[in-house]
């Protein structure tokens, strides 16, 4: 569950780039073409020699055929949920990152805009270049580890969006700190100016 | 040589109908246990309902198509032994 309030709201989703998952792809690409390979690899080890079929040759291969295709099936949708749920949140008040690592790790960590004290992006290399995707760090006040969020797209876009509702909290704060010492000071004057009216 | 050093062996593996319909019932046990567990993520830490309901209509189709060709080719399969 993603520790939201209520009355907090979601400004942006951002995830990784396709291309991260462009690599999860092949693999799965790989997998399916397996069977092939195998198909191909049994004319050479004849492991059929070894099994013994009561009926139809082909209804069998066909079975496990698709065993596998539903294996690989599995593999991929696990794959997907670990691209799909790796998100960065940003909310009118704090900014998530949640990393998924496998469908039993989860790291969820969150801080407050107006904390943010400094915003920088890495990218590397040609294909980061051009596709357009980088890590962002985000420092904030305190001693506490920078968050990072690595291979994230359009990640200067994210860096000015990040920076106007900064500049807008820190403005909000601003306004809240100013109007507190004239509520206080209009107190503490009150009595002496009811004072000079009676005098 | 490889083959016929392999036919020589004692050893086979009997690939009965009941063996693939035991394939068939791990298996599909299998998807199940893992189906709760990915819809639970997907329930939870999904942002966006819509996009919860697409990745479930994709997952639910394509898992019933290939579940539904091992039923089919374990029946063909049983049906070619009579």
């Amino acid at each position: 569950m993603i520790e939201i309030d209520k009355n907090e709201q979601i400004l942006r989703v951002v995830r990784k780039h396709w291309f991260v998952f462009l690599g999860d792809l092949f693999i799965l690409l790989a997998a399916v073409l397996f069977p092939v390979i195998l198909f191909f690899a049994l004319e050479f080890v004849p492991v059929k020699a070894l099994l013994n079929f009561s009926g139809g040759v082909v209804f069998a291969e066909a079975f496990f055929l698709f065993a596998w295709f539903l294996i690989v099936w599995v593999i991929g949708w696990t794959m997907w949920t670990n691209y799909y749920l790796d998100v960065l949140i940003v909310t009118d008040r704090r900014v998530f990152t949640i990393e998924q690592i496998g469908l039993f790790k989860r790291v969820s960590s969150s801080f407050r805009i107006d904390r943010i004290q400094n915003t920088t992006i890495h990218q590397h290399g040609i294909i980061q270049t051009l596709l357009g995707f980088g890590t962002i760090s985000l420092e904030t006040a305190g001693e506490g580890e920078d968050f990072v969020s690595a291979w994230i797209a359009d990640p200067y876009d994210l860096k000015k969006f990040l920076n106007d509702l900064h500049d807008k909290a820190i403005e909000k704060s601003q306004l809240v700190h100013l109007s507190e010492p004239v509520t206080v000071i209009r107190k503490s004057l009150s009595p002496s100016i009811e004072e000079n009216k009676a005098g | 040589m490889l083959a016929s050093s392999l036919s020589q062996l004692s050893f086979h593996i009997p690939v009965t109908p009941q063996l693939l319909l035991i394939i068939l019932a791990l298996l599909i046990a299998a998807w199940g246990v893992y189906t709760l567990i990915i819809r639970y993520h997907w329930k939870h830490y999904s942002t966006r309902k819509a996009e919860m309901f697409t990745m479930s209509f994709f997952y639910f189709t394509g898992s019933f198509i290939i579940i539904g060709f091992m039923c089919l080719f374990a029946f063909l399969y049983f049906t070619s032994t009579i």
